[in-house]
Order: C-alpha cells, then sequence, then structure tokens
C-alpha cells in the first residue's frame, strides 16, 4: 500500500506539473490527510485547530515550492521532506522542539479532519493583512469557489490579472505566517 | 478558513515560481561584472595580465580558486533541491594542492627568503578584499537558493560561500602583485575561509524558510 502512495503522488504531481489542474487537486487531496496524521501525531497536547493550522502552513509551503521537485525524483519523499521541514519549524516557533523522523511519514496512517468545521485557524487572520482587492480574491476562490473567470469578471480584472494576484497572495500568506506567528 | 478551503485555493493557482538556477543566472552575471568593476577601480588591475595568466608559478593564483568556483557554485545550487545529493567531500583536492604548492615554492625559495614571500606586504588587504569582492557573489547565489527549499540551511550558506569565495579570489588575483605561493595559498586559503563561514552564518538567517 505504501508503494502505490509513491506512485500515485509522483504519477498525480507529474500530471499536475503537465498542466493538469484536476490530477493537481487530487495530489492535494491525498497528502493533506497523511500530513495531517503526522502533525497530529506529533503534536500531541496541541489543540486541534492548531494542529490544522501547522498543516495550512505546511500545504502551503508544498505548493510554493513544488518547482523544487524534479519530475525524474519520487513525489512522496519530496512531500516528506518538506512537510517534515515545515513541521519541525512550525512547531519550534509555537515553542517546542520535535524530532520527526522521516520513516514517521511513510508509515502513517491517513487521517481526517476532527475539528469543528466552524473552528476558525488562525490563516483567517492572516487574510485581513492582505490589500483588500487580495483579500476579496481569495475569499471568493477559497470561501465561495468562485473560478478564476468568474472573478475575473467580477473585479474587472484579466484572468492572467486574476492568477498573477491569486500566487501573489498565496506567498505573501506564507511569508506572513512566518513573521506574525514568531514569538 | 477551513484546509479544504485552502486547497481550492491552492488548486487554482498554476503558476510556479523560477528554479533557483535560473534565478542564480539572473545575478550571477551582474555580480561578476560588479565586482570584477570594484576591484578594477578601487584596486586597479595589474598589468600586463599576462604575467597573472601565464606564468606557472603564479598562474594557480588564479586558476585555482577560478576552478574551485567554477565547481562549487552547481554543488551549491543543488542545496536549493529537497532531494538533490549536494556533495562536497571533492573539497579537499584543492587544501592538497595548496600544499603541494607550497611544498614546491618552500623547496626553491632560499631560506632568507621564505619568511619575507610567506608575510608579503598585503596581508590584510588581501583578507579584506577577497570577502568584499565575494560579497556580491554570494548574494546572487544566496537569493538563488531562497528560491528552492534549502533543507540545511548553513551547508547551503557554506557551499554558497565556497562558490563566492572562489570567485571572488580569482577576480583579486588579477590585481594582487604577491607572486610566491607561500603568500597566496595562505592568505587567499584564509581569505576563502573567512568567505565561506560568512555564508554559513548568512545562511542561518536568510535561508530559513
Amino acid at each position: 500500500m505504501m508503494h502505490d502512495r509513491q506512485a500515485d503522488w509522483t504519477r498525480l504531481l507529474r500530471a499536475a506539473n503537465a498542466g493538469d489542474a484536476r490530477a493537481y487537486g487530487l495530489f492535494l487531496n491525498a497528502v493533506t490527510p497523511v500530513l495531517r496524521a503526522v502533525v497530529r501525531a506529533r503534536g500531541a497536547g496541541l489543540p486541534e485547530a492548531d494542529c490544522e493550522d501547522v498543516l495550512q502552513e505546511v500545504l502551503l509551503a508544498i505548493h510554493l515550492k513544488r518547482h523544487t521537485w524534479r519530475e525524474d525524483e519520487p513525489a512522496a519523499p519530496w512531500c516528506y521532506a518538506i512537510a517534515r521541514h515545515k513541521v519541525v519549524d512550525a512547531f519550534r516557533k509555537r515553542g517546542r522542539r520535535i524530532h520527526l523522523p522521516v520513516e514517521d511519514f511513510a508509515e502513517i496512517l491517513p487521517a481526517a479532519p476532527e475539528a469543528d468545521p466552524t473552528e476558525q485557524a488562525d490563516i483567517e487572520t492572516f487574510l485581513s493583512h492582505l490589500e483588500p482587492r487580495a483579500e476579496q480574491l481569495v475569499r471568493a476562490i477559497g470561501l465561495e469557489g468562485k473560478s478564476i473567470a468568474e472573478i475575473g469578471d467580477a473585479m474587472d480584472m484579466s484572468e492572467g490579472a486574476v492568477r498573477v494576484m491569486l500566487h501573489r497572495s498565496l506567498k505573501k500568506l506564507a511569508a506572513l505566517r512566518e513573521r506574525l506567528i514568531e514569538i | 478558513m477551513k484546509t479544504e478551503d485552502l486547497l481550492a485555493l491552492l488548486e487554482k493557482d498554476e503558476l510556479r515560481e523560477p528554479h533557483a538556477g535560473r534565478v542564480l543566472w539572473h545575478w550571477l552575471i551582474p555580480a561578476l561584472i560588479l565586482s570584477a568593476l570594484a576591484m578594477a577601480g578601487l584596486l586597479g588591475v595589474r598589468f600586463p595580465m599576462e604575467k597573472t595568466l601565464m606564468t606557472p608559478d603564479i598562474a594557480p593564483k588564479f586558476y585555482l580558486p577560478l576552478l574551485l568556483g567554477v565547481i562549487a557554485m552547481p554543488v551549491a545550487l543543488k542545496f536549493a533541491r529537497p532531494l538533490a545529493r549536494a556533495r562536497l567531500s571533492w573539497v579537499w583536492i584543492f587544501p592538497v594542492i595548496g600544499l603541494l604548492l607550497i611544498g614546491y615554492a618552500y623547496l626553491t625559495t632560499p631560506e632568507s627568503q621564505r619568511m619575507m614571500d610567506f608575510r608579503g606586504k598585503t596581508i590584510l588587504p588581501c583578507l579584506l578584499s577577497i570577502p568584499m569582492f565575494s560579497a556580491p557573489i554570494l548574494a546572487a547565489v544566496l537569493t538563488s537558493l531562497r528560491q528552492g527549499a534549502v533543507m540545511a540551511p548553513e551547508r547551503a550558506g557554506a557551499a554558497a560561500g565556497l562558490a563566492a569565495g572562489g570567485l571572488g579570489t580569482a577576480i583579486y588575483a588579477l590585481h594582487c602583485t604577491e607572486d610566491s605561493p607561500l603568500f597566496y595559498v595562505t592568505w587567499y586559503g584564509a581569505g576563502i575561509a573567512i568567505t565561506v563561514i560568512a555564508g554559513a552564518l548568512l545562511g542561518r538567517l536568510l535561508l530559513r524558510w
């Protein structure tokens, strides 16, 4: 089963790189429960919402660093490396030092979210730090599930401009987390 | 925002960041030009250049650091990718060549002159200039590494310092008039070591993400 995971993730990420947006969605949805399980196992004692925050940090990192994966490499070890780096970092920022061997990732079973879905993870607080139009755009896509084209029409922007603003907003969100959580 | 909402955002973002290598190409050439111009403007190139580039005893002071820089650069860049294996074990060959040069110079220099050659007249300018002319190049390499996903910030920074130190030293060698390996192996080596340490410290600060 673990070998399937390796092969599946690699296949999906390759397809995603070739421009298959659906494959990328599948990849993210496959990775998320595994990473959630690792974060939760490591963050024992940390409130569920905090674990979900850390998970979101990891997912943002995987997304924004996906150009550091090369197609001839297996995707799973790459994911684990990024996730491990981010998880250790996230717990360090929250005042904990953890030891996280990479084997933990390969052996763990996926986990579904447990938290009350109305629970506000703190990415919400970061959204308000974006400039108003960027915040509006991120909310429209993330919360209302609007497509790029719909937002282009609604905000009177070209699709290209929407894409650039979305990408920049995600980078900004990742950077804000770096700065604002630092205690 | 729930995690599934975040996933919806990530799925829709199709733009990818440029590779570290591309960023390096973008910055490396301007950095080299800046260092070279600074050296030429502040210190001046030593003429005739053939003396530095073609005399067998003297040429290593230019070509050896140049070779070090050229080999170390792609290795430093590998630190940008989590699964790339950056190998630095070849580095020891440079101190060995350096020691051979020192041994050769020691044997061929009259005893009375060895200490003079070793001390030269420009130890301090040398130790200051090498890190200074390496700095723009180090900045270029660190900038490109920030674009990657560095797992070992200090090692990556040290490798960047090695690459930058090699190239910066080659630039300085075009000015320097100290021609004994007793001088240049020792003090160039020290200058590069300073750059490597600076790279490691900066890496710790700048290559976090």
